[in-house]
């Protein structure tokens, strides 16, 4: 059997990462989650995901400083796709390098489509 | 400001209407497909779009309030009012929405004042909230009602919660302040402005006093106004 797709969602809104976590969930995906940078890392690290949706406004350590501190990780690094409030989501998504951008609100069918062509498989 | 402000605000109203948003279509997926509906599933999901839509509603009332702040249109409605019922209103309510925390009221049997009763409990209820809000860990939450000729009708709400630290206490009542930006407690930042707002059109204010063994305690003053001086 193929191995599942595995996404991390690193956002601070509680409801939007149980959102991302069903949507995904039923679609066959494995979904890691985490409140924070920090959280997100860490998480990145033991999860390795094949996917990162990354909100960019985040309390604390924000998205641009998740999106840094990963780049320096070692070993095979996840495509980023920024999920982001911000008026231009795509300079946005650029200005971090990342691979494509959700802007909220989406539909949940841009989001499977945005995680199908993102996260491989 | 306006630029900051249209930012708060957008990610404050994108983000909970994309939850909302993504739940209800995840059910009609559901029923699209001809799947019996998950108990589980439908009640996450149920209760996801009546919380989001609640904070929605919220969030719109306090964008609202501050443009009429902003306007100097935010007028208030005095009538003789029961500041001890109202709290009680509060208190009532607060009860309903945590059972980690517990209410003492200290209140005289009534305390008349000339007030906008509808105003006057956003402000209460904004204090009691916050009480609630930064003690994530339960504890009492105490609300002294008092009335005297000097002070008017004072209302102290004091939690023994997470408090403000010291170099942040000046900031608490502008807009967009968050005390705990990073303990996941949302919020845009405005409740404590727009409370502070109403109880000067009183004529009263709002102050904040951090207690030596922690936590925080809001008081609210506002005059008795003359037709309710006597009770």
């Amino acid at each position: 059997m193929k191995a599942r797709r595995r996404v991390l969602v690193v956002d601070d809104d509680d409801t939007f990462r149980e959102m991302i976590e069903a949507a995904l969930g039923d679609e066959g995906y494995d979904v890691g989650s985490a409140p924070g940078a920090e959280a997100g890392l860490e998480l990145a690290a033991r999860f390795k995901p094949h996917l990162i949706l990354l909100d960019l406004r985040m309390a604390g350590k924000d998205g641009h400083a998740f999106a840094k501190a990963y780049r320096r990780t070692p070993g095979r690094r996840a495509a980023i796709a920024v999920v982001t409030a911000m008026r231009d989501p795509q300079s946005a998504a650029q200005a971090i390098g990342a691979r494509g951008f959700l802007a909220k609100p989406f539909d949940l069918a841009e989001l499977l489509n945005l995680v199908a062509r993102h996260a491989g498989g | 400001m306006r630029d900051e402000f249209l930012s708060v605000a957008a990610h404050e109203l994108k983000t909970p209407l994309t939850s909302l948003r993504g739940f209800a279509q995840l059910l009609m997926r559901q029923i699209d497909r001809d799947e019996a509906p998950d108990p589980v599933r439908l009640r996450q999901a149920l209760s996801a779009i009546d919380q989001q839509s609640a904070k929605l509603a919220r969030l719109v009332h306090q964008l609202l309030d501050v443009s009429r702040i902003d306007a100097g249109k935010l007028s208030l409605e005095r009538r003789v009012s029961d500041v001890v019922g109202l709290v009680e209103d509060v208190v009532a309510t607060a009860r309903v929405n945590t059972f980690r925390h517990e209410f003492a009221v200290l209140a005289p049997s009534a305390a008349l004042a000339l007030v906008d009763p509808l105003r006057l409990e956003q402000v209460l209820r904004n204090l009691v909230d916050n009480a609630i809000k930064y003690s994530p860990n339960g504890g009492r939450i105490e609300i002294e009602v008092s009335k005297s000729r000097e002070e008017g009708v004072r209302v102290a709400v004091t939690d023994r919660g997470l408090g403000v630290p010291k170099a942040e206490r000046s900031h608490i009542f502008e807009r967009f302040f968050q005390a705990h930006p990073n303990h996941g407690l949302g919020g845009m930042g405005l409740g404590l402005y727009i409370s502070r707002q109403i109880a000067e059109l009183h004529g009263g204010r709002l102050d904040a006093e951090f207690p030596r063994e922690g936590g925080t305690r809001m008081v609210l003053r506002v005059p008795v106004g003359a037709a309710a001086g006597r009770a």
